[in-house]
């Protein structure tokens, strides 16, 4: 995956939880925005960590959304969010530090890949809980 | 024929005086941050960016050691409730304890986020991780209606 490559929403994409599409749409065009735009290391760095602040508020909702919901489901999507921040984070670090701006391509590949797995995957798991929430 | 003075005006006596005075306010609420709840601690680092923002006399060595302090302290008031909650929710195994321990492990994880940007270092990150990870297989909680 390259810098150009980008992320859609599309339905299929959808959670079921209106908040939490949203959110993830807000993350899309955050992650689209870095991989798109011809930014300086530093306002890179400023966007990346405009990128794992909304994802922490995202987490936070959706935690919130669990425990309300699906409790049994939280530890599993706590390690997620655990995982993704800790390796955001070691990006930022590197931008911090000065790395070479190739750096955007992999830190933008990782968030692509991270946000697809984040929705399909992760996410997909408390689909029965939703249902049964009535929240489709 | 050559003239030293050796002794300080008034007024610079004065103004280190005052410097010293105010030097001394940084140093207290530094202080006072140590050992507080995250929310007490970022409360104090707001209140010393306004005071340092305000002010004009105290050197800017000792205000970026001061920020640094600051950043230091908050940090480790993450870490430490961080820690607290997860170790709680770790000792709550019962399956009828589900909600109090996801609610600890919830709240536990946004204290991680906080300190993973106050810049904490690598291996309690790991740490952390691996006991996230600890928790999560040896304990899975199982809504009441799933098959064992």
């Amino acid at each position: 995956m390259t810098a150009t490559t980008e992320l859609a929403w599309s339905t299929e994409l959808s959670v079921g939880v209106d908040a939490l599409d949203a959110q993830h749409r807000g993350l899309i065009h955050l992650i689209n925005r870095f991989g798109r735009e011809p930014i300086e290391m530093e306002e890179m760095a400023a966007l990346l960590e405009k990128v794992i602040a909304y994802a922490a508020r995202h987490f936070n909702d959706e935690e919130d959304w669990l425990l309300a919901n699906a409790p049994h489901l939280l530890e599993h999507q706590i390690e997620c969010h655990c995982r993704f921040i800790t390796q955001a984070y070691e990006f930022a670090d590197r931008f911090q530090c000065g790395e070479d701006v190739e750096l955007r391509d992999r830190v933008h590949s990782f968030l692509c890949d991270w946000l697809q797995r984040h929705i399909r995957e992760e996410d997909q798991r408390y689909c029965p809980a939703r249902r049964a929430a009535g929240a489709l | 024929m050559f003239a030293f003075n050796l002794f300080k005006s008034r007024k610079e006596i004065e103004r280190e005086l005052e410097i010293s005075l105010r030097k001394k306010a940084v140093r207290d609420l530094l202080h006072d941050m140590q050992g507080t709840a995250p929310e007490e601690a970022a409360r104090l680092v707001e209140k010393l960016k306004v005071y340092l923002q305000n002010d004009t006399l105290i050197p800017f060595d000792f205000r970026q050691k001061a920020f640094k302090r600051a950043r230091v302290l908050e940090c480790e008031a993450n870490m430490r409730i961080a820690d607290r909650l997860l170790f709680e929710a770790a000792a709550l195994m019962d399956p009828a304890e589900c909600y109090n321990r996801g609610r600890k492990l919830a709240e536990s994880r946004t204290y991680f986020g906080k300190a993973c940007l106050l810049g904490v270092d690598d291996d309690w990150k790991r740490a952390y991780q691996r006991l996230v990870e600890t928790i999560m297989l040896s304990g899975r909680l199982r809504p009441a209606n799933e098959a064992r």
